[in-house]
């Protein structure tokens, strides 16, 4: 009976050593997929305890994109749950609806204008909502592809497609994303005259 | 080379994705037409742009989750024995009790329980057996107590016990009831003690306890709001020895 003690720690402290460090890869991509952070972190949560229990599936080599493979899916699942009751509100969303707003005023006043921090943390909040408004499917490509670096045969991985999908969905993703940043700098010159 | 050809290939040539005699090609091309130097440019922006934007931080409590959730899960699976019995006896609340009885440096003979106690012994086992006994050897306490800021949340004590016999050998973070803990490495002869160290404000003060299992003997102890666990295949009576020297050391730091 310590045998099964010592193996459980064991696996344990492997599985700490090994996937542990994913982590901030793990929650980065379960956020930009399900957009609020305690979905993410109990998503992350659920996609660790599973991949502790299925360990032994694991080839033993690219052990980010196991891992990421299975946050990745979890997060699908929620997403698909809960577009079924998509009628309802998050909280969060509104919340941020309305900072949105009265921090698009505050620029169109144009007082704090001279602040360069400002206008960089403006630029930054729109970047960050063109990608937050993609859809899922090219979220995580982009997500995959710009903020954790992997190659198309990586991506192709975690999310179980072929590598010309991946392609694919990250040239529709870009074309969105310069089509929406480019309107919204219009919109920007127009306010600041 | 046709344009729409060449659009998902600057692409792939951004991404790093062409084998370089089409990367050549691709680059030609783009040279001579205006409308794939715009597109390249737009891309080149466009990544520029979203590689401004910073990544969350991990909430800080989502590491002992997961942790937690999986300490959890160890060991039940392992049929109850017979030696299971005091575990009764052994919740902390009785050992509490217990304790009360018990003067300062006075001792308890128990067998180990399902809890800490199975926990300090696995990890000694493993420690010993995986050949990652010690992440950083070093017998300096000025090497060790820095080497784990950053690592855990608390500043360990470390004690130098070199001239009591006991010279401290390294170091190694280990987990502990599903948290990170520090893991120091003292040599005695031939021997190897691990001094398993965390913080515990609830600790009942002075008091002691030994378990033995499997030929390994185990102490516990609280000091100024840490908790210590020592576990060697010393004997009791060393190990009395090596704590009381922890402990002196303690009340100078």
């Amino acid at each position: 009976m310590w045998s099964s003690y010592v193996n459980d720690k064991k696996k344990h402290l492997e599985f700490e050593r090994v996937m542990l460090p994913h982590l901030g890869a793990a929650y980065n991509l379960a956020l930009w997929l399900l957009r609020h952070p305690s979905d993410a972190e109990d998503a992350v949560q659920d996609a660790f305890i599973r991949a502790y229990r299925a360990i032994e599936n694991w080839s033993g080599e690219n052990a980010s994109g196991w891992i990421l493979k299975i946050v990745r899916n979890t997060c699908m699942t929620k997403l698909k749950k809960t577009s079924r009751h998509a009628n309802v509100i998050h909280l969060d969303s509104v919340i941020d609806d309305l900072e949105r707003r009265q921090e698009t005023v505050v620029l169109a006043d144009g007082e704090p204008l001279a602040d360069e921090r400002l206008i960089a943390a403006a630029e930054e909040k729109a970047v960050r909502e063109a990608v937050r408004q993609l859809p899922a499917d090219y979220r995580e490509v982009i997500v995959l592809r710009e903020f954790e670096d992997l190659s198309y045969r990586q991506i192709a991985l975690v999310i179980g497609a072929p590598v010309g999908t991946v392609m694919s969905r990250l040239s529709r993703a870009r074309q969105q994303l310069r089509l929406k940043l480019s309107a919204a700098n219009n919109e920007g010159h127009k306010n600041e005259m | 080379m046709k344009c729409e050809e060449t659009s998902i290939l600057i692409e792939a040539l951004l991404d790093g994705e062409l084998p370089e005699n089409e990367a050549d090609t691709v680059q030609e091309h783009i040279k001579d037409c205006p409308a794939c130097t715009r597109d390249l440019n737009d891309l080149t922006a466009l990544r520029e742009r979203l590689h401004q934007i910073s990544r969350s931080s991990v909430p800080t409590t989502l590491h002992e989750k997961i942790s937690g959730e999986i300490a959890a899960t160890i060991g039940k699976e392992a049929p109850s024995g017979f030696w299971k019995w005091p575990q009764v006896m052994m919740t902390h609340a009785t050992a509490a009790v217990v304790g009360g009885v018990i003067v300062y440096g006075s001792l308890f003979l128990l067998p180990v329980a399902q809890t800490l106690e199975e926990e300090v012994l696995s990890a000694h086992v493993l420690s010993l057996t995986d050949g990652k006994l010690m992440q950083l050897k070093a017998g300096d306490t000025h090497k060790v107590k820095p080497w784990f800021s950053g690592k855990l949340n608390y500043a360990p004590i470390v004690a130098n016990l070199t001239e009591k016999g006991f010279p401290l050998l390294g170091a190694r973070l280990d987990i502990l009831g599903g948290g990170k803990v520090a893991a120091l490495v003292y040599g005695r002869r031939a021997h190897k003690i691990n001094l398993f160290v965390f913080p515990n404000k609830k600790a009942v003060k002075h008091q002691r306890m030994v378990f033995t299992r499997d030929g390994f003997n185990i102490l516990k102890w609280h000091k100024q709001k840490f908790e210590f666990w020592a576990i060697s295949d010393l004997s009791v009576d060393e190990l009395i020895a090596f704590s009381r020297a922890i402990s002196a050391k303690t009340e100078m730091q």
